[in-house]
């Protein structure tokens, strides 16, 4: 089947997100067509963690925030650039090394904000931490 | 704070300075620089390139969250002796410029604590010294011996 949202998924999916989204294990594993939710997979790796042997939330906040842009880059499909002005993560539970799984979707998208959230599931499944976001659009330099 | 530290910050610099960072603090080549046991006060350095960049060559906003985080933690556990370790159950971080990968200090302050349950706040700076991130935080306090035990 070839819907419109194959190439978007393709778009993000290339997109060059730079060297914190490769440092976090960071894959996309979906684009949602109707609502450009996003579907994402991360790595939780021993030199996250704190003197405990869990994730430091401040790591689970950055897996959270790449997917609250991630989100906001696909609705928007690229056309802006994204800047965060807030975040705001709750942990609900410890997270522990293996693969994470994190879903992230704009809740509204305005002419120069936009307002995302984002949850966390960790290596068993169950769902470990929640964010959201606020962020600002604007004028995306050099678009191609 | 609602009781006498246990420690002086210089006691808990050093205490922190005897174990070698691990995890999440190493990889953010963070260091203590100033510990107030009394104010419960934490200031930080850390020291991070460009792995944690995005692809505007700014730091991605989640690790200044994390430098922030954990100068919240020092702040919350130093006076107790780091006999505790405080999960953080919230935290919201407001992100007042693009920062460049350098050093960086991040300071964490107690607010209050009521029972187990503290308030904390935090400012982060970039390497020319600007505010470029606050944040405020809600923690639990945990008793264990996060540090291990301290060595003769």
């Amino acid at each position: 089947m070839t819907t419109a949202a194959e190439p978007r998924l393709d778009r993000q999916r290339n997109r060059d997100r730079g060297p914190a989204a490769r440092l976090l294990g960071h894959r996309l594993l979906a684009v949602e067509p109707e609502t450009a939710a996003v579907e994402l997979a991360y790595e939780a790796r021993a030199d996250f963690f704190n003197p405990m042997g869990v994730m430091q939330g401040g790591f689970t906040a950055a897996m959270l925030d790449q997917a609250l842009v991630d989100a906001v880059v696909a609705r928007a499909d690229m056309r802006q650039a994204v800047t965060v002005l807030e975040t705001q993560c709750c942990f609900l539970r410890a997270i522990g090394p293996g693969e994470l799984r994190c879903r992230a979707e704009v809740v509204h998208l305005g002419r120069s904000t936009a307002f995302a959230e984002a949850r966390l599931y960790g290596p068993d499944g169950a769902l470990a931490a929640t964010a959201t976001a606020v962020t600002a659009l604007g004028p995306r330099e050099g678009a191609d | 704070m609602t009781q006498a530290p246990e420690l002086t910050g210089d006691q808990a610099i050093a205490m922190m300075r005897r174990r070698p960072p691990v995890g999440a603090a190493r990889l953010l080549g963070s260091e203590p620089l100033a510990i107030d046991t009394e104010r419960g006060f934490a200031r930080l350095t850390h020291q991070v390139g460009e792995e944690f960049c995005t692809e505007y060559g700014v730091l991605q906003g989640g690790f200044l969250t994390a430098m922030l985080d954990e100068a919240m933690a020092i702040a919350a556990v130093a006076p107790r002796g780091f006999r505790y370790a405080v999960p953080t159950l919230e935290m919201k971080t407001n992100y007042l410029h693009p920062v460049k990968p350098g050093r960086l200090v991040s300071e964490g302050q107690v607010v209050r604590i009521e029972g187990r349950v503290i308030y904390l706040d935090g400012r982060l700076y970039d390497p020319v010294g600007e505010l470029a991130a606050t944040a405020s935080a809600t923690g639990r306090f945990f008793a264990v011996d996060f540090l291990g035990p301290t060595p003769p």
